[in-house]
């Protein structure tokens, strides 16, 4: 979105660096992640292993932007401003995980705090467990590690499935939901009438949030998005100024052969 | 699935340590920069280490086996500035009819969990962690990002808090070297900011127009909000079995209940998938 996207190596800390240089080549390789011990499990049984958590994060100054009162409009600023921390935060985690010759992350987790730093100021953060197949290569056609917000257990799910998870796509939309006039609320008083000037806004928004996550989709060449989470929140701008975030993790299909295992029927007993 | 491997429940431990643990800015006087504060960091770690190690002589006395769901938790006592509590519990365990190893194994996930993992080959050896109260000093171009009206990132703080999870990552892993484990599972993050107002020379001569500087250039004092990051990551360190433990066989399922329980209805496109973990083990 904006051209000073980081790549390549040089982006990391010299300490991030060497810590990965160690990882990667000390004989006891010791691995961290944040999986629960069935998500260990499942990631161990779908023939991966895990590496290490990976994490990339951005302290971020939000821009400030004029809105017009009773206007509808989406402000370019503080969208570009969310999008291109993320996108930070999310390229820090990959080039972390690309160093440690991972496959792909999963269960990333994007997350955005507004801690003491300052009026204006946030951290975006991303984390998640780079694994590594032990068979065949999982990289994607693009070369760099996958990244996906599913669980173990989805993922294990979409493998047995077929599919392969290609990258997290998202797409975001920060908004200014017009105040309404005088005679707007003199009319609505004492009825049922539907505002249209904010269903409008809201509509507007969330649309382009999700059209920019699918854009994003098609280029990185996914088939298809799965596990979509559509989130509306104000990140202490006011009332009237509200962000849609999606986000979900494009994936492809495998080989066309693949045989999705039967599934076994269970009814369970307990309530 | 206790009672299968014969898992039974001795009793709950708990361990506790009260701490204080300070921090005066004017320590940094003479050495402004970014860094971990090593005196506040041992204090909190040791007060951490020594409930753990409490809770562990409880589970020792109890003749336990092991201590599952293991935690650790942080409490600020109001009776006394600067104090912090912290405290370990968990639910000491032993193998029915085996006797009790010279020390026991712990871990923070629960006994079906952890007799999973026992089947698969792993055990849980202790709870890993590392801390850090990393000292961020506030530059001036630091200072200057915040006062723009145009986006940017601050790249001293990001910075600052790479350095600061550098650091604690470091620890864990070295932590989790030293009971030799495989690896770190569950590993949780727990990142606050706290500000602190301090007054230090200007540096570079710039610093007169932001806080509340007498003058310019070198000697002067000048008003800076500095931050101190504290970051902890804990996890349990697992280890390998000896001999082979083949992956317990998964099948999928469709669960028919009308409100599957255990899935969260927005988190995945296939709710009605479930992997059985708890399936019977692949003949080897």
């Amino acid at each position: 979105m904006t051209p000073d996207t980081p790549s390549g190596a040089g982006d990391l800390p010299q300490h991030a660096l060497e810590r990965l240089n160690r990882m990667r080549q000390s004989e006891h390789r010791l691995w961290t992640s944040d999986l629960t011990v069935n998500e260990f499990l499942l990631v161990r049984e779908a023939g991966f292993e895990p590496l290490g958590l990976v994490v990339g994060s951005s302290i971020y100054h939000i821009g400030y932007q004029s809105q017009m009162f009773r206007k509808n409009e989406e402000l370019t600023v503080l969208t570009q401003a969310m999008y291109h921390a993320r996108e930070l935060a999310m390229s820090r985690m990959e080039e972390e995980a690309d160093q440690l010759g991972a496959d792909g992350v999963i269960g990333v987790r994007l997350d955005v705090n507004r801690y003491e730093w300052g009026p204006g100021l946030a951290e975006f953060m991303a984390v998640g467990t780079a694994v590594r197949s032990l068979g065949e290569s999982h990289r994607p056609a693009h070369g760099k590690p996958f990244t996906s917000d599913l669980s173990g257990q989805d993922f294990w799910t979409l493998l047995k499935a077929g599919y392969k998870p290609v990258g997290l796509t998202m797409g975001n939309c920060v908004y200014h939901v017009a105040h309404q006039t005088l005679a707007q609320s003199m009319r609505a008083m004492g009825q049922n009438v539907e505002m249209a000037n904010f269903t409008q806004a809201l509509y507007d928004s969330r649309e382009l949030a999700m059209e920019r996550m699918q854009t994003e989709a098609a280029e990185m060449g996914a088939e298809g998005i799965v596990a979509v989470r559509i989130q509306e929140k104000s990140h202490g701008w006011g009332s009237h100024v509200i962000e849609y975030f999606s986000i979900g993790t494009g994936v492809v299909q495998g080989r066309a052969d693949h045989v999705v295992p039967e599934p076994q029927m269970v009814l369970p007993l307990t309530d | 699935m206790s009672r299968h491997l014969h898992l039974k429940a001795l009793g709950q431990v708990a361990g506790s340590c009260v701490m204080h643990a300070a921090f005066y800015p004017g320590w940094l006087t003479n050495s402004w920069g970014n860094g971990d504060i090593r005196p506040f960091t041992l204090a909190i770690t040791t007060a951490r280490q020594t409930a753990i190690d409490r809770l562990m002589a409880e589970a020792e006395m109890l003749g336990a086996h092991g201590v599952v769901n293991c935690r650790v938790e942080v409490r600020y006592p109001e009776w006394g500035s600067g104090l912090s509590e912290f405290t370990a519990f968990g639910t000491a365990v032993a193998f029915e009819g085996q006797p009790a190893p010279t020390r026991p194994f712990m871990g923070g996930m629960s006994a079906e969990d952890t007799l999973a993992l026992f089947r698969a080959g792993y055990i849980p050896l202790t709870l890993s962690f590392s801390s850090t109260a990393y000292y961020v000093m506030t530059t001036w171009q630091a200072n200057y990002s915040e006062t723009s009206w145009t986006n940017q990132e601050v790249p001293d703080f990001s910075r600052a808090v790479y350095e600061a999870r550098d650091f604690v990552v470091g620890g864990l892993r070295a932590q989790a070297r030293e009971v030799a484990a495989d690896g770190v599972l569950g590993a949780q993050w727990h990142m606050s900011v706290d500000e602190i107002d301090v007054e230090r020379p200007a540096m570079g001569g710039w610093g007169g127009g932001y806080g509340s500087g007498y003058g310019m250039g070198y000697g002067t004092m000048q008003s800076f909000r500095d931050h101190i990051v504290h970051l902890t990551v804990i996890g349990t360190a697992v280890g390998r079995l000896d001999g082979k433990h083949p992956v317990p066989a998964i099948r999928p399922m469709v669960n028919l209940a009308d409100h599957p329980p255990d899935i969260d209805p927005g988190s995945g496109e296939s709710g009605e998938t479930l992997a059985n973990t708890e399936a019977a083990p692949v003949e080897p």
